[in-house]
């Protein structure tokens, strides 16, 4: 991969919208991204809620510019209040400044201290009123108008927008939101618009795509047509989309009756032949492990994409933490060699993903793919990713020896496998250990060849470059996985901007571990920080028990909820060695 | 691929693979594992179409020593493999056999949706109302006053559990109970299970003569169920719950829906892609 | 039609079918008890067992070349009267790991005594005449063979002891 993860983000802009109540901030945001995308940008949106499934607090985030978007900013451009209800639920995540601007109506009460402490601007529009001047007239659609003439979007790629989003509601409704968006648009007095607001290019094919969707079209590219779904926050979207696509495929989903069934329905699909993934959050994971065991010793691929949420236990199930890498790694009993990944971008979980089912199917092991809230949930404008070419599929015996070895020890050590129908093939998987035949066996000459060839499989494969992602070269190295890139990414080029020399190694395949490709890539910096998002440094520790890590090596783990902002990391780095 | 006539001159004998089980001498498994030969030869079932999944137990065992495709898995999830794989693959005959621990206790939630879920499956259950692998622990349908196991020395003290009405209260479309002590007659109930459209629940009766010697008495205990086979579930129930455990027959046969995967218009990946075009 | 195929009633084919049925499940359980008992390191027994087996699995093949290429009827194995619950299949469950070879020999004898009582039976009950001729050679050939078994019981009897009891606890494999 070629793609540059990040430029400098000086014309990117960051814009909030909370509400409550079904005052319509989220759609009001999913509005603003496409018209982003209309208008020829980039975009990422997150939300925000509080615990109530329906009439609760949310806030959307959208942050655009000329560039993509990988990642939030440090502080908030734009904060734009459709009342002021339970909207200090947020003030944590949405720092503002003196530079900033709150868009709100006093009709809705005076902001609160806490935000306009920040020295933040405050410019008042009568929102409702304008609303309640349109025949089915919404706030939301005015407040979105009001940010389009901010931030200098093209009337027309909102309008478009608004009328795609809400084409399912009806006419009425769609011409009700047009009007308001351009009444709301046209309540902005000329010269308020921000000055380094990124320019409209003009419009080229962009997808609008979320991370959880995202992961699904990677499964869905890697081959996979079995999908066991139980649902759990913030992974169900992923088997939402996958549901009716899979029927257009002549694939099934099978709703699971629990975590445990999913796995084990996972592991029959995929002893039928047929490529096979589930998804779950951390309390799924925990129960999915000694399947997950069953698939690693019986040799039948297996993909679990795990969208990690604040834990442990129920934890915080709506906010991203990057703390499942413990168990996703250690987390089996006994030995057993499997493959962990970690996407590094939203557009990265369609191919890391569709990477994962492949490798899976190749070396007929399980798959743990580690995304997280903040990639599943959120929404991307990208370029249309491009098909990867892999040529990993499962070997199969069409023509089996007499008598038919399952598990024979080759020179590569994956050993060619039948699908029930084929006459010659015939076998028992077990999670047993086994001998060659397949057959139960406590011998400790079968064991031990067993475990080596299970072993052997991943640690000889050839991955190539996609292990990671490594850009730049320098005194610092900053290493990091999974989401935790993007900030990453974005910080080292705010340090370049400043003169510093920066190395990031954003790592893809956290196992097997490449250890010394990555000591390699480490090379002589001087200075080399690991960030991740969690309490424990668990990325730290394990490179560490790899032995990847020269002894200098500084940790920056913070866990959820907040994410990680650029700026965090640039100072970090400024501060010199004292982290 | 074998053709008819091959499979047609099938023996009992030739659905046995070369693995000798591991079963003491006397168990009453082996006349389990003689049945479903006999019942796979008399449907002339070819060997590569017919998957036979099980979790973790003595009777667990019983994949490797049927010459078709099987699944030993782990403890518990034998119907939860089974279903993965009947849905991915519905043109495969799909056995799941196992014990009562397995079945009943760690495998009990999947046992519910699996009646409920009505997958064309066919389950074997051989109770024995003892874990054998263990070394003799009570199970679920263990009686509550039995009193051998170092765990439970003054006995469980619970109710045991009802696998037949279980079955029924949680929607299984085909109930029988069969007694490894007439393998034959066993054979007859496998043999329609797999035939039955949906999910099939064959309770089978089976000694361990290590365990449980008593169970040798089952002999004697066994009866042909009072009543004619029912497709009425309030009767169905009344003859399980009057029924002293020990009568045997089908004593159910419902046709209700069998789950099947849903089939959309078919589209092409490229073309669901375009979905995410701006 | 010639005289053999005159012979070959359907009463006849019918009894043929059980027959059939009946010694190739004995042959098979003597086979599976002669596996698990050597499993189970009882290399006397199981070596009685193997002899067995061979016996009935013959037998079976006798009565298949007394059709002289006829086909026999299907029957499937719960319409066969004679694998009923009294069947060849109770040796199995009769066995125990340490059985001694007089032990298995006496359960052999039960079971073989059982064929051959069915065999008389259908001299008895038979009308048709074929079914009595071959019934009565099967009898003749069960009574050798039972006379035998009485010989080797007779021989075993006297260096019989019961199995000392297994002092060891039994395994917890899983």
């Amino acid at each position: 991969m070629n793609h540059s993860y990040f430029t400098p983000h000086e014309n990117a802009v960051s814009i909030t919208i909370t509400g409550s109540g079904g005052s319509g901030a989220v759609t009001a945001g999913l509005v603003l991204l496409e018209s982003v995308a209309r208008a020829g940008l980039y975009g990422l949106m997150g939300r925000s809620v509080g615990p109530q499934i329906r009439g609760g607090e949310s806030a959307a985030m959208v942050r655009f510019s000329s560039q993509p978007v990988d990642c939030p900013g440090d502080r908030f451009d734009l904060l734009v209040a459709l009342d002021w209800r339970n909207v200090l639920r947020f003030v944590d995540e949405i720092p503002l400044d003196e530079r900033s601007l709150i868009i709100a109506d006093p009709a809705a009460g005076d902001a609160p201290e806490a935000l306009t402490q920040s020295g933040a601007q405050l410019l008042t529009l009568p929102i409702k009123e304008i609303a309640s001047g349109v025949k089915g007239g919404r706030i939301n659609m005015v407040a979105l108008g009001a940010v389009g003439a901010v931030c200098a979007l093209p009337p027309d790629a909102m309008t478009e927008s608004a009328a795609h989003t809400l084409a399912p509601k009806g006419d009425a409704v769609v011409a009700a939101a047009t009007e308001c968006i351009l009444k709301g648009y046209d309540s902005v007095a000329e010269g308020r618009s921000f000055a380094a607001a990124p320019r409209p290019e003009r419009a080229r094919a962009r997808w609008n795509i979320s991370g959880n969707e995202a992961s699904g079209l990677g499964a869905l590219r890697g081959g996979v047509r079995f999908v066991a779904a139980y649902p759990i926050t913030p992974a169900t979207e992923i088997l939402e989309w996958l549901a009716p696509r899979l029927e257009q495929l002549d694939g099934t989903l099978l709703q699971a009756e629990d975590e445990l069934a999913s796995v084990n329905m996972i592991i029959g699909a995929s002893f039928g032949g047929v490529p096979a993934l589930t998804t779950t959050s951390g309390p799924g994971l925990s129960l999915m492990m000694e399947g997950l065991g069953l698939a690693v010793a019986s040799e039948i691929p297996a993909v679990v994409v795990n969208v990690m949420r604040g834990g442990p236990s129920t934890g915080i199930p709506t906010k991203s933490e990057q703390a499942d890498l413990n168990i996703a790694i250690y987390g089996f009993h006994g030995d057993a060699p499997h493959l962990v990944l970690a996407p590094l971008s939203i557009t990265d979980c369609i191919a890391t993903t569709q990477w994962g089912v492949g490798l899976a199917e190749r070396l007929q092991t399980v798959a743990i793919v580690l995304t997280d809230q903040s990639l599943g949930q959120a929404r991307a404008v990208i370029d249309p990713p491009e098909m990867p070419l892999f040529t990993l599929s499962r070997q199969l015996a069409d023509q089996p020896t007499d008598p038919y070895l399952r598990y024979r020890v080759t020179a590569e050590a994956v050993s060619p496998v039948t699908a029930p129908g084929t006459a010659d093939g015939i076998y028992t998987g077990d999670g047993l250990e086994h001998n060659e035949r397949g057959a139960p066996s406590s011998i400790a000459a079968d064991h031990l060849a067993q475990l080596e060839k299970r072993q052997r499989k991943l640690e000889g494969f050839d991955y190539g470059k996609r292990w990671a992602e490594i850009e730049g070269e320098g005194d610092i190295c900053l290493l990091t996985w999974g989401s935790s890139a993007g900030v990453v990414f974005e910080a080292a080029n705010r340090l370049r901007a400043q003169g510093q020399t920066v190395r990031v190694l954003a790592v893809r395949l956290l196992a097997p571990l490449r250890t010394q490709i990555l000591r390699e890539a480490i090379g002589t910096a001087q200075r080399v920080l690991v960030v991740e998002q969690n309490h424990q440094a668990q990325f730290f520790h394990y490179l560490n028990a790899q032995q990847a890590l020269p002894p200098s090596a500084e940790s920056y783990a913070r866990p959820g909820p907040l994410p990680i902002r650029p700026g965090e990391i640039v100072d970090l780095v400024q501060q010199g060695g004292d982290v | 691929m074998s053709t008819a006539q091959d499979r047609k001159n099938l023996k009992p004998k030739d659905y046995k693979s070369e693995i000798k089980p591991i079963w003491c001498p006397g168990c009453g498994h082996f006349s389990v594992l003689s049945a479903i030969t006999k019942a796979l030869a008399h449907l002339g079932l070819a060997k590569e179409q017919v998957a036979l999944i099980s979790g973790i137990g003595c009777s667990s065992r019983i994949p490797a020593y049927v010459d078709t495709y099987g699944f030993h898995g782990v403890h518990g999830r034998a119907l939860a493999v089974a279903s993965g794989l009947k849905a991915a693959r519905p043109d495969l005959t799909v056995l799941t056999a196992g014990g009562d621990g397995d079945g009943f206790s760690i495998g009990g939630n999947h046992f519910l949706h699996a009646c409920r879920r009505n997958m064309d499956l066919t389950y074997i259950a051989m109770d024995n109302e003892v874990y054998g692998m263990t070394k003799g622990q009570a199970s679920p349908t263990t009686a509550p006053d039995w009193s051998h196991s170092k765990l439970t020395p003054h006995g469980t003290g619970i109710r045991r559990f009802q696998p037949a009405a279980i079955a029924l209260a949680s929607g299984a479309s085909f109930i029988a109970r069969g007694f490894s002590g007439d393998p034959s007659g066993l054979a007859r109930l496998v043999v329609e299970a797999i035939q039955h459209p949906g999910f099939s629940f064959v309770h089978v009766l089976s000694p361990c003569p290590t365990f449980r010697p008593e169970q040798r008495a089952w002999k004697q205990q066994v009866h042909p169920c009072d009543l004619e086979t029912t497709d009425n579930p309030i009767d169905a129930a009344h003859a399980i719950q009057s029924d002293d455990g020990r009568s045997l027959g089908i004593f159910y046969i419902e046709s209700l829906p069998v789950w099947r995967s849903e089939k959309a218009a078919q589209r092409s990946l490229s073309r669901i892609e375009q979905e995410f075009l701006v | 039609m010639n005289e053999r195929e005159q012979a070959m009633s359907a009463q006849v084919l019918e009894f043929l079918a059980h027959a059939q049925a009946l010694e190739t499940e004995s042959g098979e359980r003597y086979r599976e008890l002669s596996e698990t008992l050597e499993i189970h390191n009882n290399p006397e027994a199981a070596a009685l067992f193997q002899k067995l087996a061979h016996y009935g699995e013959s037998r079976a093949e006798e009565v298949v070349q007394q059709t002289g290429g006829m086909a026999l009827p299907e029957l499937p194995p719960w319409e066969c009267q004679w694998l009923s619950a009294e069947g060849p299949h109770r040796c199995m469950e009769e066995a125990h790991y340490l059985m001694t070879p007089y032990q298995a020999l006496r359960l052999v004898l039960r079971n073989e005594s059982c064929s051959c009582n069915l065999y008389r039976r259908s001299l008895r009950d038979a009308v048709d005449l074929g079914v009595k001729k071959i019934a009565s050679e099967m009898i003749r050939e069960k009574e050798k063979h039972l006379e035998w078994l009485y010989s080797c019981i007779e021989r075993e009897a006297e260096t019989h002891h019961p199995p000392q009891e297994d002092l060891d606890p039994p395994n917890a494999p899983e």
